[in-house]
């Protein structure tokens, strides 16, 4: 007890007050072990507004101390997490400015700003992981995290459509990053006379760091402050979202006990515990475990939050002890002194080239701009316009190439590199491409959504809705041209009829390639995945839409073929989803209106010819289907 | 009299203290205004109440003009019929706005019905308001 300081008497004092208070006052039908935790909340609680004193201090704030080591770290996982976030994000560009509504998250923005739109909003997230690229590798850090905090916030704020809470947490991580000394020109100290560090001993004073653990443990003490909570406490809240996967509900069902109120409690304690313990460095031993496997937690239930455990766990790269960095650095002392003398060679020798140096530097900037162009989207102009003025921002005010302007260069070409390499192996472009078509099908735009899909057709030529839904445009078209060609003839105009009916017969040819172009790639999706019902649903919907037409046409024969291959496909897509939905509703609804066309079209044929012929009079028009 | 350097240093410093105290106050006061006076409890931005019972509150909203039943998806995208459903008024006062831009001199209408965790229905807006009449935002 003796070692015990004063403070930490008064704590443990406060919590044992309260602890004994919340016993005597416990609830009888309440289990102990829910009191207990409630009780040692309130004690954290305490605790916590005890220790919140030292925010007033300024040594608090100015004395802090991070090693560099630790900054590095911290810069490469955290901005490695936002440059493939950001371009997962370019899936949702559909949801902005969509039939020209929107609304921000600050009533201000929607009067000052324009209104966003989908390719605007493309530029922004392709640009921010681009920049995030370059902070990774630690070029000319601090444009680029100012430009990217700027865009961030634009992106966040813009539209409501974006309601993560975390993205709104990251706009002010970055905001905060903007003053994190991530360059060696920041004060360390060190006085310039003194010799080198040795590797991971270099200690920077920041107190944007400071001001990061803050801003988590604000997050957490907000967060627990909501979860005080009858609907949270008795694990009503929490088992909300948990029953919806698998293996957590089977659990719930199976073990004896609430299951969801214990773990529930558990988290809010987990959340108290964590503001306490970054507030203070010598808890910072405790909040490693209790947050990264809080975080863990989560993210193994499977919440559809994006990256947001990630970005949490990575925050704890901060409070992991100095010495492990320390330890980091002299282990792999050899490797990053050798990489560090490599670069700054080659930067040496590059500007040594005097003026050919410039050719040599454009030659790399023009090589990352070029492979900005295998990216699959039409607004690659605009991006690589403003990537080259961010590449070429270290060449203003100088007359002669340096090294910095090589690793500018170097750090152009690997931010455009990581775009691609995303592009080529992630399906965001895909969605992004999927999610516009489908948003433009939805508000009638025809033309953007055909737009749309023969873009998703060239990144996606196995996705045969692409084709499908290009089909029927096209068809769309070709009857417009017929009705065209119909006035024109009743007009007398006999040349423009003509020139109207050629167009429709060559837009319908088009479309029919369509529908044959779908048909192959259903085709070709079942035999890559034969567990991909959306395709067997599709196929029979397809087939359903072609009998229909050649009923129209009166090609019986084939329509028969035509339903009994859709009755086929709806019955596929049956077997691979069972369970109820709104496609196994579509694929019932095609079986039976299949089925039911086929027995009449039977029915007919049974009957002589004569009464077909009365039967065929008496029919509701629009029954075409019967054989003359 | 103080170097230049150190009026530099203690200028900055002052200046930081600022940055400091704001972010700071803006962090209290913004997660505060929600349970003080925020008056759409159901929007829960900027006050970090992630997985709060709120979320789970699921509503039905049906728009009518001039009584007869919108198609919100052949206006707005998925995402804001989304929001609907969660009840941000903001979001909800700009779609009745929106129709009433499109559909000049109709009666626009909202019906929105909400279910709580435990089943507790509340109705938030019975269409009793024509918002074009009495104007939204």
């Amino acid at each position: 007890m003796k070692r015990l300081g004063f403070e930490w008497k008064v704590r443990l004092g406060l919590g044992a007050v309260v602890l004994v208070v919340g016993l005597v006052l416990r609830a009888p039908d309440v289990p102990l072990v829910n009191d207990l935790l409630v009780s040692l909340d309130i004690w954290l609680f305490l605790i916590i507004a005890y220790d919140s004193r030292a925010l007033a201090r300024s040594e608090f704030w100015y004395d802090f101390e991070v090693p560099r080591a630790k900054l590095g770290v911290f810069r490469v996982v955290f901005f490695s997490l936002l440059a493939v976030d950001s371009w997962r994000q370019i899936e949702h560009v559909a949801r902005y400015g969509a039939n020209n509504f929107n609304v921000s998250h600050l009533p201000w923005l929607d009067a000052v700003l324009p209104m966003p739109t989908s390719s605007g909003i493309l530029v922004v997230f392709l640009l921010q992981s681009y920049l995030a690229a370059r902070v990774v590798l630690g070029v000319n850090v601090k444009v680029p995290v100012k430009l990217l905090t700027v865009l961030y916030g634009y992106s966040y704020f813009i539209s409501q459509t974006d309601s993560y809470q975390h993205h709104y947490l990251l706009f002010l991580l970055l905001l905060i990053s903007c003053f994190v000394p991530w360059h060696r020109d920041a004060p360390t100290d060190t006085d310039p006379g003194d010799p080198e560090p040795a590797p991971g001993t270099e200690v920077v004073k920041s107190w944007a760091v400071r001001l990061l653990l803050v801003q988590l443990a604000f997050l957490y003490g907000w967060a627990a402050i909501a979860k005080l909570d009858y609907m949270w406490l008795s694990g009503d809240a929490f088992a909300q979202p948990l029953k919806a996967i698998p293996w957590m509900n089977y659990y719930a069902r199976n073990m004896p006990g609430d299951l969801y109120a214990t773990p529930a409690q558990l988290v809010l304690l987990a959340e108290t515990t964590l503001v306490l313990a970054l507030l203070n460095r010598r808890l910072w031993f405790w909040a490693i475990p209790v947050g990264v496997g809080l975080h863990i937690g989560i993210e193994l239930a499977g919440f559809e939050i994006g990256l947001f455990s990630y970005y949490m766990m990575s925050m704890y790269l901060l409070v992991v002890p100095n010495r492990a960095y320390r330890f980091v650095a002299q282990l792999l002392k050899g490797v990053t002194a050798g990489a560090r003398d490599a670069l700054r060679r080659a930067g040496d020798k590059v500007a040594g080239l005097g003026t050919a140096s410039w050719a040599v530097l454009a030659l790399v900037v023009a090589i990352g701009t070029w492979l900005l162009f295998l990216l699959p989207f039409d607004e690659v102009w605009f991006l690589a316009l403003v990537t080259l003025v961010v590449a070429l921002s270290p060449l203003w005010r100088r007359r002669s190439p340096d090294r910095r302007h090589t690793a500018s260069a170097v750090a152009h070409v690997a931010g455009c590199a990581l775009l691609v390499v995303l592009s080529l192996s992630t399906s965001a472009p895909h969605e992004m491409y999927k999610q516009l078509a489908g948003s433009y099908r939805r508000l009638g735009d025809r033309n953007a959504m055909f737009h749309a899909y023969a873009k998703l057709a060239k990144i996606s030529p196995d996705f045969g809705r692409s084709y499908h839904y290009m089909g029927d445009v096209l068809r769309e078209r070709s009857e417009q041209y017929k009705d065209m060609a119909a006035k024109q003839t009743r007009k007398g105009d006999s040349s423009a009829a003509e020139a109207s009916t050629r167009k429709a017969a060559e837009l319908l040819e088009r479309a029919n390639k369509n529908y044959a172009e779908a048909l192959a790639a259903y085709h070709r999706t079942h035999e890559k995945d034969p567990s991909d019902y959306w395709a067997y649903l599709w196929e029979a919907l397809l087939h359903e839409e072609t009998a229909q037409r050649l009923l129209t046409k009166r090609k019986l024969a084939e329509a028969k073929g035509e339903y009994q291959k859709a009755i086929a496909a709806a019955v596929h897509t049956l077997k691979l989803k069972p369970k109820k939905g709104n496609v196994v509703r579509a694929a019932r609804r095609i079986r039976q209106r299949c089925r039911a066309i086929l027995q009449r079209m039977q029915q007919n044929r049974k009957q002589p010819r004569k009464t077909r012929r009365r039967r065929r009079r008496r029919a509701p028009s629009g029954q075409s289907y019967q054989d003359p | 009299m103080a170097p230049p350097a150190a009026c530099h240093y203690y200028s900055a410093v002052r200046r930081t203290s600022i940055f400091i105290g704001l972010f700071l106050a803006i962090q209290l006061a913004l997660p505060l205004s929600y349970y003080t006076c925020r008056q759409d409890t159901f929007d829960e931005r900027f006050a970090w109440r992630m997985f709060s019972p709120t979320r789970f509150i699921k509503c039905s909203v049906s728009f009518t003009v001039n009584g007869k039943r919108e198609n919100l998806h052949q206006t707005f995208h998925e995402a804001w019929v989304n929001l609907a459903k969660r009840a941000r008024r903001d979001v909800l006062w700009h779609m009745a706005d929106r129709l009433c831009h499109d559909n000049k001199g109709a009666d626009v209408r909202l019906r929105m019905t909400c279910r709580a965790l435990h089943g507790k229905r509340s109705q938030p807006y019975t269409g009793a308001w024509d918002f074009c009449r009495a104007g939204t935002l």
